[in-house]
């Protein structure tokens, strides 16, 4: 079946079987941010954002993004200029390993969308579907908290 | 194996006819958050997100599409000022927030877990559901839609809708879930409407989820506590008969000893609850 959608901005085309899953869609099509931990829903790497929510690509046929507009860390920035949530990210040493990560990025752009200026208890809420196993959740809630000042700043 | 075909269903006619004219294992899918956690899903899919994601109010009905995701049903005001903020609450609870932009309450309940965390709040909600098949629609109470551990009477038939009648102005609801974190999967889940004429509660529907194969009312707890007040003794008394309601299995979760005591420990709470936010009307 042929799937379009919005990746990334940009309008595209796939070939796809009618049992395939988004997140091996998006690997397949170079988005390699997508990152599948447990294929069940559970750990929230795969997480990516279609119509500006939060998702977990594992779970969702890639027939059933047909006309969507899917968000990848890819479409976030652009090579060499890191988007503000990734360079509060890298501040805040947020990062471990790095498989959540990109799930965690999306979770807290669909958050900062929505609410500009989340607190504490909202950036945890946001990140709560987004397991990682470095027990690294304090200093990604404070990049979440960091990146929203400095929109509200750049804003002003 | 997975799906060799997939349809995209823009009307629930056009859902039931696929279904009619297709060859093979058939399932209608929506949020695919169960689905595709199963080893061998179906060889043909047909999506009706398209069809029935819809929250709407029918007279004195308020009306749920199947396929309207948890995440809507939070947002859901006219559901919350109807049913004391039950529905909502469960929704808060549900997995985690990628899930709950994806499953829908109809799958939620066509799935017919005995843990299913829509079935407690909206059988005190005496929830009727639309199913249709070939011959036409029908309508079902809630009560008599699971009949054992991932087993209802659907069979090929689409869960269409679910609706409920608004209930009156003088109820107080609640909703417990236990599990190891408000996202899990829930060991015991349960959800309480009392209805009330002053200080005596004239009516009380309790449901139990996970204790039991197929979620079901504490009808001796509902029959203690109607058409009194909420005394110490009755409220202590329908505990115990919520206990006595269940029939639990032991797994890995919780042992059977814990969920039958838990149902006593949770309607106690659910009714202490009520009864506090009455007080305080």
């Amino acid at each position: 079946m042929i799937l379009h959608l919005k990746l990334n901005g940009k309008p595209r085309e796939f070939d796809v079987a009618p049992g395939e899953r988004l997140s091996d869609v998006l690997r397949r099509e170079q988005c390699f941010s997508v990152k599948v931990g447990c294929s069940t829903g559970d750990c929230g790497t795969c997480t990516v954002l279609v119509g500006g929510e939060p998702i977990v690509s594992c779970l969702m046929l890639a027939c059933q993004a047909e006309g969507a507009e899917v968000l990848t860390v890819e479409g976030l920035g652009e090579p060499g200029r890191l988007d503000t949530l990734q360079e509060s990210f890298l501040d805040e040493g947020a990062v471990q390993c790095g498989f959540c990560t990109p799930g965690m990025i999306l979770s807290a752009h669909a958050l900062l969308e929505t609410n500009p200026s989340p607190t504490e208890d909202e950036a945890r809420e946001a990140l709560s579907g987004n397991l990682c196993r470095c027990t690294g959740y304090e200093n990604p809630v404070r990049a979440i908290l960091e990146a929203g000042r400095r929109m509200a700043g750049e804003e002003s | 194996m997975t799906f060799r075909k997939f349809y995209t269903a823009s009307s629930e006619e056009e859902a039931v006819r696929i279904r009619s004219e297709s060859e093979g294992r058939v399932r209608f899918v929506a949020g695919c958050t169960d689905l595709l956690c199963e080893d061998d899903p179906g060889e043909i899919a047909i999506d009706v997100r398209r069809a029935l994601d819809y929250l709407r109010r029918d007279g004195d009905d308020l009306v749920i599409g199947a396929a309207t995701r948890v995440g809507a049903i939070d947002r859901w005001q006219e559901g919350a000022d109807a049913d004391d903020g039950l529905l909502r609450k469960c929704a808060r609870d549900f997995a985690s927030h990628q899930i709950r932009n994806m499953a829908t309450v109809g799958g939620n309940l066509a799935s017919a877990v005995p843990s299913a965390d829509f079935a407690p709040p909206l059988l005190v909600l005496n929830s009727r559901c639309v199913i249709a098949g070939p011959s036409g629609r029908r309508e079902v109470s809630l009560h008599e839609f699971f009949t054992g551990p991932h087993q209802s009477i659907l069979g090929d038939d689409l869960l269409v809708e679910i609706r409920f009648k608004a209930p009156g102005k003088n109820i107080t609801t609640d909703w417990r879930k236990i599990g190891r974190n408000p996202g899990d999967i829930a060991s015991i889940n349960a959800a309480t409407l009392l209805e009330w004429d002053g200080s005596e509660v004239r009516l009380a529907r309790i449901a139990l989820g996970a204790v039991a194969p197929t979620p079901i009312h504490a009808d001796e707890a509902e029959k203690i506590i109607t058409g009194g007040t909420l005394s110490e003794d009755v409220k202590n008394r329908a505990a115990v008969a919520a206990q006595q309601a269940a029939s639990p299995i032991s797994d890995q979760r919780a042992s059977a000893e814990y969920r039958a005591h838990m149902c006593g420990v949770l309607t106690k709470r659910m009714l202490g609850y009520c009864a506090e936010q009455r007080g305080g009307q």
